[in-house]
């Protein structure tokens, strides 16, 4: 038994042919900011769905501070479980109003309007409580959901992909704003996402979910840094994967050599090179010829071929001058990570 | 719901051979073939009617278009019997026109009773159910297809053949089983016309206490009518019919030389389905303002109608709310099964669900018989489609992520139901009540069969009246039904021209 607030053991739940969720285990740490990431279709929204006791799933138990919510023969409805669910489409109810819609999940004994005025206040939306959804724009009906959930004084808080509906240029401003709001009250949540830089800007802890399993869980940077496979690597960003060799200790692979971690068996080896860990150089490095070029403004992503055929992708700076076919050197400026299958 | 089929089948079984010998008798024989013959040449030419007029009202340049639009759509609003009713009192003996001519010495006019006037009948008054699907089609369909089919060559016309006509397919299939279903079930319009199709043989046999047959007879127009679902959704065709792009103005063909043919052509038409009935009616109900026995009994009768067709509204948008929720958020083997088994009404002729339900209320329910709760129960199997239809969408537009989140906000099924999803779906309940109190208002061999003795409706007072020969009796009733009809039409029509 783990002493984790929320514990999700063995969860797991198929859709006919389809395993959604393959025998996962999720730990959370009370007043945590935790991000599940995953791609479209592996699993991280049911397996979210399951923990608020809107799926059944087939197997596994869920606990939440030392209480069952789903065991062997528990089962708790959804409405008995003080977990919050912050939808993806806000699912604010159409025929209320913002006040009304924050007053609905409140504990009986609540002075109502005064609640609902302090959440308000919270969320940023003094004085909108007299407004119909439909008035509202998107971060707005977002910040609602929010004080909605919130006001049910929840134990934990799941959100699903709450900023998938938001257009681009608001939503860096709204994840600052949602994860000031869940630190400022403590509370404990779970976002469900597909955008890796979401998960890492956001979350203090990211789980990795690929077809129905987590692969790896930590701290944004780690994950970042040090995948666990292949998939967790390309997943999280630009990545470029190497084949190399190691011996005595040694990494030797298309970018020369670089100590190995000590752990690391002897022999073939996935090594991954961040493009922001290589530069271009005109003196010396590997030699290689431009094949493409993608300007992006703060940045270009350079593509060249090295003698051996390897392509590479390497972040440089804007300003940097380079022609399509010109033969350059390429050097490895950070770290070369050795990753799982 | 399956249970007015069931009960036939069973009833049919216990005449045993005399059955057999009723379905397979030359009458049967003539009455099938008779019904057959007047449902495919109403829906032949309801297509022809449907598919030309629709064409001419979406997209080309025909004067004054949208008028044409809302008017072509309206004698839906005429029931059949209504529509029969002023034929009849126009054309037939003692009619208006041999009011106005016989002082100058025309003794008699052509027949209007028999196939002729039943196929006129039901043809001027049912082929909206294939213009408006065509129509639709038309105004939805993505104008590349033909665009492509030009640039790669082909002519207008044969443009019009060989992309656009296949494309309107579903469109026709659809609104072509809907007339053929509504000729095959009539009751109305072939008895006024005393044409001997299958469901005035039916009634015929019923009121001259031939039970055993009429059922066999029933079971038979059944087949007919599973004849023509099944066949539908065979014909239908595998292909996928979709717009790629919405574009915003459907190009639009310039008549040039044909624009006044089309013009006289619509005309006519809006003429015979929609003015003479009219006019018609108003005729009559000129003649009418002096008795003053006439108004009286339709006040009674219409009270009545309205309270018969407010019971089964309320009734069956109730029976159909659990169906459409196990539907709409339990989908299943069991959902769809009561699903199915709800729309099975549509394809019921009225007349086969009424005799079902006389027949079982007078052996093993006596004291239902001839009540007002059997009656209810009756249109409420009868409409239960329709009130299913519109509590399904109404359902389908809740978001049921709003559900879910108040269960996550502590609130139990049963309040999250009463808080959250019943308010979402009230206007969309209202909605269906009303078409199928609409509807009930409009229904006659149900009401004929099923209601308590003396129990008129305007319906049957049309019915009776016209029977009778009481032209004049029929025309406020015919009148008031033809005004409440129209108004969910003109509601859609108007709606679809906005969008």
């Amino acid at each position: 038994m783990s002493d984790a607030f929320l514990h999700a053991r063995g969860i797991e739940k198929r859709y006919g042919q389809t395993q959604a969720v393959a025998g996962v285990d999720v730990d959370v740490a009370q007043g945590r900011l935790v991000a599940l990431l995953g791609p479209s279709g592996c699993g991280k929204t049911t397996l979210l769905r399951i923990i608020a006791g809107f799926e059944y799933p087939d197997a596994g138990d869920v606990l939440l501070d030392g209480r069952v919510l789903n065991g062997k023969t528990t089962f708790v409805v959804p409405e008995k479980r003080h977990i919050g669910m912050v939808f993806q489409d806000y699912a604010l109810f159409p025929h209320f109003d913002v006040a009304r819609n924050i007053a609905f999940g409140m504990p009986s004994g609540v002075n109502g309007r005064k609640r609902v005025d302090e959440l308000l206040e919270l969320v940023g939306l003094t004085g909108l409580g007299g407004r119909m959804p439909h008035e509202l724009s998107g971060g707005q009906q977002q910040r609602v959901a929010l004080a909605r959930t919130f006001a049910a004084e929840p134990a934990l808080v799941l959100l699903d992909e709450p900023f998938s509906n938001l257009d681009p240029a608001l939503r860096t401003k709204v994840r600052a704003e949602v994860r000031q709001i869940i630190q400022a009250l403590g509370t404990t949540a779970v976002f469900v996402t597909h955008d890796q830089e979401e998960a890492l800007s956001v979350a203090e802890t990211v789980i990795v979910m690929l077809e129905g399993r987590i692969v790896q869980s930590g701290p944004p940077a780690e994950i970042y840094r040090r995948p666990a496979t292949r998939g967790v690597a390309e997943f999280l960003g630009d990545a470029n994967m190497l084949e190399g060799h190691v011996r005595d200790g040694e990494l030797s692979f298309a970018l020369g050599l670089a100590a190995a971690a000590s752990t690391h068996a002897e022999g073939h080896a996935h090594v991954l090179v961040r493009p922001e860990n290589l530069a271009l150089t005109s003196d010396g490095g590997v030699q290689g010829v431009v094949v493409g070029r993608e300007y992006y403004g703060h940045d270009q992503m350079i593509s060249v071929r090295l003698g051996d055929g390897t392509l590479l992708r390497i972040r440089a700076h804007a300003g940097d001058d380079v022609a399509l076919g010109a033969t350059i050197g390429v050097v490895l400026r950070g770290s070369a990570v050795i990753v799982g299958e | 719901m399956l249970l007015p089929t069931a009960y036939l089948v069973v009833r049919v079984l216990d005449e045993g051979v005399s059955a057999w010998e009723d379905i397979t008798s030359v009458a049967a024989r003539q009455a099938v073939v008779r019904t057959v013959a007047l449902a495919t040449t109403v829906t032949a030419a309801s297509v022809a009617l449907g598919v030309s007029l629709g064409w001419l009202t979406a997209r080309t340049d025909l004067p004054l278009r949208r008028m044409w639009t809302v008017l072509l759509a309206l004698p839906l609003a005429v029931p059949s019997y209504v529509g029969a009713y002023t034929f009849v009192a126009a054309f037939g003996p003692r009619g208006m026109l041999q009011d106005v001519l016989s002082p100058l010495g025309v003794a008699t006019l052509p027949e209007i009773y028999g196939f002729r006037g039943a196929w006129l009948v039901l043809t001027l008054f049912t082929f909206p159910y294939v213009l408006l699907p065509v129509r639709a089609a038309l105004h939805m369909m993505d104008r590349s297809f033909e665009e492509a089919a030009r640039g790669l060559g082909a002519s207008r016309a044969e443009a019009f053949w060989r992309v656009t006509l296949p494309q309107l397919r579903p469109a026709i299939a659809a609104g072509g089983v809907l007339v053929a279903l509504y000729t095959l079930s009539d009751f109305g319009a072939v008895s006024i016309l005393r044409f001997d199709s299958l469901s005035r043989v039916i009634y015929i046999r019923y009121t001259s206490f031939d039970r055993g047959s009429a059922a066999a007879f029933a079971l038979v127009l059944v087949a007919l009518s599973l004849v023509v679902v099944i066949g539908e959704s065979m014909l239908r065709g595998k292909a996928r019919y979709h717009a790629t792009t919405r574009h915003a103005a459907a190009p639009v063909v310039r008549l040039g030389a044909w624009k006044w043919p089309a013009f006289a052509f619509c005309t006519s038409v809006v003429i015979i389905s929609l003015v003479v009935p009219l006019s018609v009616i108003a005729y009559w109900l000129a003649r009418a303002a002096t008795d003053d026995s006439a108004s009286w009994l339709t006040r009674e009768a219409a009270w009545n109608s309205v309270y018969a067709s407010g019971l089964a509204a309320l009734v069956a948008v109730a029976a159909s709310l659990p169906i459409a929720l196990m539907a709409v958020r339990y989908p299943g083997a069991l959902a769809s099964v009561a699903e199915k088994a709800a729309y099975t009404g549509y394809a019921l002729p009225g007349i086969t669900i009424a005799l079902a339900l006389v027949f079982f209320a007078a052996n093993y329910a006596p004291s239902l018989y001839q009540t007002m709760p059997l009656l209810i129960f009756a249109y409420t199997v009868r409409f239960l489609p329709q009130a299913l239809g519109s509590s399904r969408t109404a359902l389908l537009q809740v978001n049921p992520n709003t559900e879910d989140a108040a269960r996550g906000l502590g609130r139990s099924r049963a309040t999250v139901f009463r808080r959250v999803t019943l308010p979402q779906i009230v206007p969309g309940l209202t909605s269906g009540a009303l078409l199928v109190f609409l509807t009930v208002m409009k229904e006659l061999p149900v009401t004929l069969l099923v209601s308590p003795i003396g129990f008129d409706t305007l319906a049957t007072r049309v019915w009776s009246a016209t029977s009778e020969g009481f032209f004049a009796r029929a025309a406020l009733p015919a009148l008031l039904l033809v005004a409440l009809s129209s108004i969910p039409l003109l509601v859609s029509v108007l709606r679809e021209e906005r969008a």
